[in-house]
């Protein structure tokens, strides 16, 4: 079975006078079902992993295969197109859009993703029934909990069924109780067949991802679940 | 395309009060244009509808200059204007008849200044008293004399307003006395405006029977008939079969020829004046819309990151933020065109006008606030395409 994701030594430096190396090359697969936790200290190069991931960045150099096909040297309105299709984002940060209810700010996914009109609210509705807020969808983002907003924000990121589920410090804005709300809807998603990738500083919330990568130094390496 | 106004319209609607603020100088500018706009169309339509009045309803009747000087002089009868207004639709009619005696002097008799020129060489006109209500005269002072000042062939006159500021006889409460020739008048009556022949404000006007019996007047030389709306063209036919049975032809009936334009002219010149302080201001309204929106592109980086990593191109941000633009000038563009509608109305109200306006104005004026918002947008739009996601999506919110 072929990967769905592969990196083929993959490696970004940022430019500057004394260029920054986040990434030194590097060499990943995920296939389609995978729980990937991403841990690592700050500035390791974690963000720029999963931006990579989610083609958000492009690679300085080495191949990146989605479906095996490289997409690494596509052009930014190709690699936008693969993003509103296949790839589902999570900010630390949420990123709703405070004057937009719940249901419309899963809409803007849709949206993007060129679902027909007549669907849209069917299925913004049917992700936020996913998350368990299938009873907030009027709600204004200022209304809900920090919790029920990543919970929003995760079923924006999942309506458009994306290929890749990437979060970036999902649980970093929360509180360790209503984190265990998102980790738990994870291991759903999980459970049925969503392939996530999380990045994350805290070890044990790591721990209960099905596969650990570790980043150290723009180094990616696998951390075996005994060890 | 429907999307893409969805979403602006959503973010437009959600800083109602910053769009309002931010479409004012918009709504300045467009509703002095329509007003600047509109005012000048009531106006010019009132010259028109004045002048159509006047058309409408005015008919003068001359001798014929095909008909000999010989048959001229006894052409139209003494009683021209009773025979006149027996026809239908005549409101008031009037015989007038500028005496042929150029330079005959007029002196006033209560000149206090000895060194003011006190001769002065005014039209003479000779008018049966239905005149002054045929050409639409107002008497300021004094009263215009009627039948019986003209069977007694009372030695009266009424003065046209400039003429009698020229001799200072502004008082005619004692019946001052006037020298025509050497024929002493009394003076009863000064004309303050007259609708219809505006001449007559710098004439010297006596009765026909006095006329006759003093200046040889053989006959009235026109008459003048105020008619109804609509009835002119009826009754020029009419009139000259009514005054002259045995010869109809000898006589012409005129309808008044078309206004000159200099008011208009000058209507246009300020008109310009006001049109120019619309554009600028219309433009100072295009820098507003332009600073609000840069501030929104750089207040909504976590936004805009968001919809590019949502699968949102470039040009895409971009439009969202060309018709966020627009419809904020939509929105100035339609508050000024009523306001600048209402402006228009209720100066006619006030001036008892008619409003008059372009069917095009108000909307056109809208859409041209739409307009300048498109345009204000371009530099916003473009700053907000540069925007990098990785970069926005790193702020918070
Ligand atoms: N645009 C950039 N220009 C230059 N250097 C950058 C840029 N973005 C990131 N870096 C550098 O790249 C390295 C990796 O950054 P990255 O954001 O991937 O770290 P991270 O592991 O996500 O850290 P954190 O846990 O704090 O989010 C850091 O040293 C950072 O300073
Ligand atoms: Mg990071």
């Amino acid at each position: 079975m072929t990967a769905l994701v592969e990196l083929r030594g993959v490696e970004r430096v940022y430019p500057a006078v004394r260029p920054v190396t986040a990434l030194r090359p590097t060499n990943l697969a995920v296939r389609s079902g995978d729980w990937l936790a991403i841990t690592g200290r700050s500035g390791s190069g974690k963000s720029t992993l999963l931006q990579i991931l989610g083609l958000l960045d492009r690679p300085t150099s080495g191949a990146y295969l989605l479906d095996g096909a490289d997409v690494a040297g596509l052009s930014d309105r190709e690699r936008t197109r693969l993003r509103a299709s296949r790839i589902g984002f999570v900010f630390q940060a949420f990123h709703l859009m405070p004057h937009r209810s719940a249901l419309d700010n899963v809409t803007v996914a849709l949206m993007y993703n060129r679902c027909p009109r007549r669907l849209r609210a069917a299925r913004a509705a049917e992700a936020l029934d996913r998350v368990g807020l299938g009873g907030r969808v009027g709600a204004m983002p200022n209304t809900l909990s920090g919790g029920e907003r990543q919970r929003v924000a995760v079923a924006r990121a999942l309506s458009i069924r994306p290929d890749l589920l990437l979060a970036d410090e999902p649980t970093g804005n929360l509180d360790s109780a209503t984190a265990e709300e998102v980790l738990t809807l994870f291991a759903r998603l999980h459970a049925e067949g969503q392939t996530v990738l999380m990045v994350t500083h805290d070890p044990q919330i790591a721990a209960r991802a099905a596969r650990r990568v570790q980043v150290v130094d723009g180094t990616v390496r696998e951390v075996r679940p005994d060890a | 395309m429907r999307d893409l106004v969805e979403e602006a319209l959503a973010g437009v609607g959600a800083r109602v009060n910053r769009t309002v603020l931010t479409a004012l100088g918009v709504v300045v500018g467009i509703a002095a244009l329509v007003a600047t706009l509109g005012l000048a169309a009531t106006a010019s339509a009132r010259i028109v509808s004045h002048f159509d009045e006047l058309a409408a309803t005015s008919v003068t009747v001359l001798p014929s200059p095909d008909a000999g000087p010989q048959r001229a002089e006894n052409l139209i009868p003494w009683d021209a204007a009773e025979r006149a207004s027996r026809l239908t639709g005549v409101v008031a009619a009037g015989t007038m008849s500028t005496l042929d005696l150029p330079e005959t002097p007029v002196r006033a008799t209560t000149v206090v200044d000895p060194l003011a020129s006190d001769v002065v060489r005014p039209p003479l006109v000779a008018a049966s008293p239905g005149l002054f209500d045929a050409v639409q005269a107002r008497v300021a002072v004094g009263r215009a004399y009627d039948r019986g000042h003209e069977a007694r062939r009372d030695r009266v006159v009424v003065l046209g307003g400039r003429l009698a500021e020229r001799l200072h006889l502004a008082d005619v409460g004692q019946s001052p006395a006037v020298f025509v020739g050497d024929v002493p008048f009394s003076v009863i009556g000064v004309l303050v405006s007259v609708e219809r022949s505006p001449a007559l404000l710098d004439a010297v006007i006596m009765p026909d029977g006095v006329a006759h019996a003093r200046f040889r007047l053989a006959a009235p030389l026109s008459v003048v008939l105020r008619t109804r709306v609509g009835a002119a063209a009826v009754v020029a036919s009419q009139a000259p079969l009514a005054l002259a049975p045995q010869q109809p032809d000898a006589l012409i009936a005129q309808r008044p020829a078309e206004p000159n334009a200099t008011r208009a002219k000058v209507a246009a010149d300020t008109q310009a004046l006001f049109l120019a302080l619309a554009l600028v201001t219309l433009v100072i309204g295009a820098v507003g819309i332009a600073n609000t929106m840069l501030v929104s592109v750089l207040q909504r980086t976590g936004e805009i990151g968001l919809r590019r990593s949502l699968g949102g191109t470039r040009a895409s941000v971009a439009a969202l933020f060309m018709v966020e633009s627009a419809l904020v000038g939509l929105l100035g563009g339609v508050l000024g065109s009523s306001g600048g509608v209402l402006t228009v109305v209720g100066v006619s109200y006030v001036r008892e006008w008619t409003p008059v306006m372009q069917p095009w104005l108000a909307p056109g004026s809208a859409l041209l606030g739409a307009v300048v918002g498109l345009l204000a947008g371009i530099y916003p739009a473009w700053r907000a395409s540069r925007v990098e996601p990785i970069a926005a999506l790193r702020t918070d919110g």
